[in-house]
């Protein structure tokens, strides 16, 4: 947990609870109506509610409560568990302690009550196991403590802080297929146009002198009566840019466009880091994001932690030539997941376009506007909502920018299947595109 | 995944944090009625000496178990009982002071009655404090 939870002596402050008010009132209307009615025999329903207060309000109750809070798990992935265990103490016996863990959205109770109470003890502990369910930085709690003493009629409340925990978005398996055609100088999985030392065949060429003998092709060498050899790509390692479009996040909670937007970036961040190529990330939304391109395991774990600042609303329109050089380096392929929804996105992406970037669009819009059944006015406005999005669609790929859906979108009525496409499935046809395509 | 987090927004949708368990105060209030109504019946309708008292500790009894910790497992809930068994049974001898006083003969007497009242009224405004 990011914040240091509240552990350690806290002092009690007692007050009456409200079963003690509720036997005052009815001791107290009970009385009144005996004096008022001169009937002293209703008494008897005053005198059970005033003897039991007369016995338990005075007298000892514990000063402070000793709290130890343990949260072991500060960051996680979607999907894991989260323990935490709250042990109070004190130096008497009490009545009855009570725990209650509010549980936040995007985290589910996976083990334990949410509520825990003891009985005739003085000490207590919780055990709460959290699962966490969708990305983002959740913060669980505060865990309200209640002890009662002195036969219920005195109350104490103690609220606990737990802290923060940073929910990493889990990533999808994705081979990195798409490359730009600029390629780094330094080693890497995607063949080059370049001729080099790779395994990826890429030509026959005449025999120079220096040329390997295991490199000559026989087979052309009989054929045309001089010697030939094979030729092959140099092996040569890609930039990517993904950028991610939190202007818009329409959709359920937890199933946001937002929310496909940043497990697509993640999945295409594991898939090419995983292969040795440099991965970087744009956050457009509000004040701009970035995290430079660079390689290596440690790098998506920062990317991750880059993308839980998505979750943001803001009416900044940034502004892209701000972001430096080094965010985006020249020749990248930028892959954009956008909802294209918001005119800033779509200014973004025109942008992006007219600085010659490769560009890659992935539509992550999987729901419709509702309409209401048999609703003719609305079924004409979802055709042209149908038809606008189509539009949008053609005019950035005029522009020399493919667009892809991740993910078909849902009907109205919610009648398409649930499950996502895979992000590589989705990105298959650009893999034909001359601009994307792998060389040779 | 994605259901689990569907479940989730739908239970933050719905409101349902972690609460500490017992009655809610719409409850708490509908039975502090139901009391006050059998005050007001054995009032202007006195049943029995022995009908009233035995009300007197029933009441008693469900204003207790009012706060009772349903859902905690068995032993927990039987634990709490017999943490409440005191309070009942001060209220049973209360009750038995009260019917042995009824039985002693007194004379009735207007003074006697305000300063009762006025004893009353004062002894639930300052003996409980308001915050």
């Amino acid at each position: 947990m990011n914040e240091a939870p509240r552990a350690g002596r806290h002092a009690l402050t007692w007050r009456l609870s409200p079963r003690a008010r509720q036997l005052a009132t009815v001791a107290l209307i009970a009385i009144a109506a005996a004096i008022i009615a001169g009937r002293p025999a209703v008494m008897l329903l005053a005198a059970p509610a005033m003897a039991a207060l007369a016995a338990t309000v005075p007298g000892t109750r514990p000063r402070e409560l000793e709290m130890a809070v343990t949260a072991p798990v500060a960051r996680c992935f979607e999907g894991e568990d989260i323990e935490l265990h709250v042990t109070v103490a004190c130096a008497q016996r009490l009545d009855e302690i009570a725990m209650s863990l509010p549980v936040p959205a995007g985290c589910e109770l996976a083990v334990g009550p949410a509520a825990q109470v003891t009985a005739d003890a003085a000490q207590m502990r919780a055990d709460w196991t959290l699962r966490a369910a969708w990305w983002g930085r959740h913060r669980p709690g505060p865990v309200q403590i209640r002890c009662r003493a002195r036969g219920g009629m005195w109350q104490a409340e103690l609220v606990c802080p737990i802290g923060q925990v940073e929910v990493y978005p889990r990533a999808e398996r994705f081979r990195a297929r798409l490359v730009p055609a600029d390629l780094l100088r330094r080693i890497g999985e995607h063949a080059a146009r370049a001729a080099g030392d790779g395994v990826e065949f890429a030509g026959i060429r005449s025999y120079t002198p220096g040329d390997r003998p295991r490199d000559v092709n026989w087979r052309v060498t009989a054929r045309r009566g001089r010697l030939h050899v094979n030729e092959r790509a140099a092996q040569r390692a890609a930039d990517l840019v993904v950028a991610v479009d939190g202007f818009s996040a329409a959709g359920p909670p937890g199933d946001t466009t937002l929310d496909l937007a940043v497990h697509g970036a993640v999945a295409l961040a594991d898939g090419y880091l995983r292969i040795g190529d440099r991965v970087g990330v744009v956050l457009l939304g509000g004040i701009p994001h970035w995290l430079g391109p660079s390689a290596g395991h440690q790098h998506f774990y920062r990317i991750a932690e880059a993308l839980l600042d998505a979750r943001q609303d803001s009416a900044v329109t940034p502004d892209m030539g701000r972001i430096p050089r080094a965010a985006l380096p020249p020749g990248a392929l930028v892959v954009v997941f956008s909802p294209l929804l918001d005119k800033r996105a779509l200014d973004i992406i025109a942008d992006l376009r007219e600085r010659r970037f490769p560009l890659v669009v992935v539509d992550v819009l999987r729901h419709e506007p509702q309409i209401r059944r048999r609703s003719s006015v609305g079924v004409l406005a979802l055709r042209l909502w149908r038809l606008d999005r189509r539009a949008l669609r053609l005019s950035l790929t005029e522009l020399g920018v493919p667009v892809v859906t991740w993910d078909q979108p849902r009907g109205p009525h919610g009648d398409e299947p649930d499950v996502p496409d895979s992000l590589d499935a989705a990105l298959a046809p650009l893999r034909r595109l001359p601009m994307l395509a792998r060389r040779p | 995944m994605r259901a689990s987090g569907r479940l989730a927004g739908l239970r933050s949708a719905a409101h349902l944090p972690g609460r500490i368990p017992g009655p809610r105060s719409a409850v708490r209030f509908a039975v502090t009625l139901a009391a006050l109504a059998a005050v007001v019946q054995c009032t202007i309708w006195p049943p029995a000496t022995a009908v009233i008292a035995a009300e007197g500790l029933i009441i008693l009894g469900i204003l207790l178990a009012l706060d009772m910790p349903w859902r905690a497992p068995r032993a927990t809930m039987w634990r709490w009982l017999r943490r409440q068994l005191p309070s009942w049974l001060t209220g049973a001898v209360g009750t038995a002071a009260v019917l042995a006083a009824l039985a002693v003969p007194a004379v009735p007497s207007a003074w006697i009655a305000v300063t009762g009242l006025v004893a009353v009224a004062a002894a639930y405004l300052i003996a409980i404090p308001r915050s």
